[in-house]
């Protein structure tokens, strides 16, 4: 098998892919991602997330996000698909939205192909803002809400809901997902892949 | 078989079947090409009218024109190699083919390996075709991407799929086009018509096709001033007593410029700081940013002394330089690499000669079979 990464044969494998002969990356590019658990409050919310976003992991997500790499799918939560699946048993995953032309050119969601590893239950709520729902909106309201972020019309919310992204870099995204959720949840979690390393 | 339609690998494990079917892994860092999927020849504007006259800045020696109307002649049917010397003016040898090409409407284009010649050539080339609208595209530089002569990276090449009718390859031995097989992909499929490689030490794979028959190799061992190529001189010496031999010979060119190829970046930095005290001394490796203007300062100069990585052993010229290779066993350095360090010796008509060291830690294969390749050119030329 190739490292999806660096292409390397590795056939003749490493001690660890004696035992660990799935992951997808080999060991050098493996070791390349800063692996860290981190748990911080955002808009009132626990957030976690599992990597620093360093150079090695960026490289990765832009591969698969703006070259459509979908082989690279599972890489991302390989090593932690169990430790989520146990925490955040009951909860359901709810996607946050990508802009709609870059999903359309894409092909496919490349938040659903990550997350789909870790078999639970998926929803994706909410949509971005288009120019369309600006349409009544003066200069000044439609400038705030350029990135905004609206639930879907008649989506029914499950009680227990894990906000789910690649990375976190300012937050914005995510305040903007938890606005739209407003008072309908009962439960949040927030879970990104990565972290900037200001949340640290 | 499945085979990728730009960069035409047909090993297995770089497909992979995404929602809209399968596609090629190897190449995916220039965007993504669908395996199934109609791939369309890229399609530019034609080439514009009178674009083919051309002026040279000197005119071609018997030597070179000879070899330049013969490249001309052959393009039409096969490919070429043109086997060169450095500094025997490899780009103005394809003047002429570039000239009959555009006369006949057809595309034509430069490409290199690195980035850093891209824009000098274009300059250059630009110069010898007023008419013409000669564009460069690198990295940096992609806007316009379209014009009568197209001077690129190899790395840009993947936006022209099935485009060219010529296609000239500059140092198909130069990094990172060496050994690539992405890139080798990509140049093929760039290209509908032939190829003409330009190469002062051509690698096993353009000898292999030469034998093979698909390249016609044409050599040209002289350079334009009719000089002898710079053979170096190897010299062999303890690794403690080689800083004082570098400084010897530092001092006995003083008045001249001299460029100090050192094996690692680290090393180049630790040269500099003993070697800052006695010289007038600049350092150039991949980490210079400003590393055009520290070349125009050296060059300036004219007595100063450079420290440089490999990154500075091609596509240099400079005035009456000198040239010393430290720790020429070094395995950074291979055979090729060494034959352009000592090209950067005497390119230039009022300094045909200068002196080129290498000194070696201890007896060296490669130093060795330099020299003996230099040697032999500098006989053939006769
Ligand atoms: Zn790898
Ligand atoms: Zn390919």
């Amino acid at each position: 098998m190739r490292c999806l990464m660096c292409g390397k044969n590795r056939d003749e494998g490493t001690f660890r892919d004696l035992f660990d002969p799935q992951d997808p990356l080999c060991e050098k590019c493996r070791s390349e991602w800063r692996r860290k658990h981190i748990r911080f409050r955002l808009g009132g919310v626990t957030a976690e997330s599992s990597y620093v976003y360093n150079e090695a992991f960026s490289r990765c997500l832009i591969q698969f996000k703006e070259l459509n790499d979908e082989a690279l799918r599972d890489v991302f939560l390989y090593e932690v698909a169990d430790r989520l699946r146990f925490r955040y048993r009951g909860y359901t995953l709810c996607l946050l939205p990508s802009s709609e032309e870059k999903s359309a050119a894409r092909g496919f969601s490349h938040l659903r192909l990550m997350f789909a590893c870790l078999k639970m239950p998926m929803i994706e709520p909410f949509r971005k803002v288009t120019s369309q729902d600006q349409k009544n909106l003066n200069r000044e309201e439609r400038l705030a809400m350029q990135d905004a972020i609206i639930l879907k019309d008649g989506v029914q919310l499950p009680e227990k809901i894990l906000l789910c992204d690649d990375t976190i870099t300012t937050g914005a995204t995510m305040l903007g997902a938890l606005a739209a959720l407003g008072q309908k949840a009962q439960k949040v979690r927030i879970y990104a892949v990565s972290a900037n390393i200001r949340w640290l | 078989m499945m085979q990728c339609p730009r960069c035409l690998n047909t090993d297995k494990a770089f497909f992979y079947r995404g929602s809209r079917g399968w596609y090629c892994r190897k190449c995916i860092s220039f965007g993504r090409v669908m395996l199934e999927e109609e791939n369309e020849p890229v399609s530019l504007a034609p080439v514009s009218e009178g674009s083919e006259e051309y002026t040279l800045q000197y005119p071609l020696t018997k030597a070179q024109e000879e070899i330049a109307v013969k490249c001309a002649e052959l393009i039409d049917t096969s490919d070429v190699l043109l086997h060169c010397v450095c500094g025997a003016g490899k780009t103005e040898l394809v003047v002429l083919s570039i000239a009959k090409m555009l006369k006949e409407k057809k595309k034509v284009c430069f490409a290199i390996p690195r980035r850093q010649v891209v824009l000098e050539l274009r300059e250059r080339l630009a110069g010898y075709f007023p008419k013409a609208k000669v564009v460069a595209v690198c990295g940096g530089h992609t806007e316009e991407t379209d014009g009568d002569l197209i001077v690129c990276t190899t790395h840009q090449l993947y936006r022209y799929y099935r485009v060219f009718d010529l296609l000239i390859l500059d140092e198909p031995d130069a990094f990172p086009f060496r050994g690539s097989e992405v890139l080798h992909g990509i140049a093929e499929t760039s290209r509908k018509g032939h190829m003409i490689c330009l190469s002062a030490t051509p690698d096993q794979e353009l000898l292999r096709k030469e034998r093979e028959g698909s390249l016609i190799r044409l050599v040209l061992n002289r350079r334009p001033h009719g000089h002898p190529l710079p053979v170096p001189q190897i010299k062999v010496v303890p690794d403690k007593v080689m800083f004082l031999s570098l400084i010897r010979w530092l001092h006995r060119h003083r008045a001249q410029s001299c460029m100090v190829f050192v094996p690692s970046i680290k090393k180049a930095q630790y040269l500099y700081w003993f070697l800052f005290l006695l010289f007038p001394c600049c350092l150039c490796t991949s980490h210079t940013e400003n590393r055009d203007e520290v070349i125009r300062a050296f060059r300036e100069k004219k007595n100063g002394v450079m420290l440089c990585t490999t990154v500075m052993e091609r596509g240099l010229t400079i005035e009456n330089v000198q040239v010393c290779v430290y720790q020429a066993d070094s395995r950074i350095f291979d055979e090729a690499g060494l034959v352009q360090m000592a090209g950067r010796v005497g390119r230039v008509f009022a300094y045909p000669e200068g002196d080129v060291l290498f000194l070696c830690r201890r007896r060296s294969e490669k130093a060795e079979r330099c020299v003996k390749a230099l040697r032999e050119a500098n006989l053939c030329a006769v």
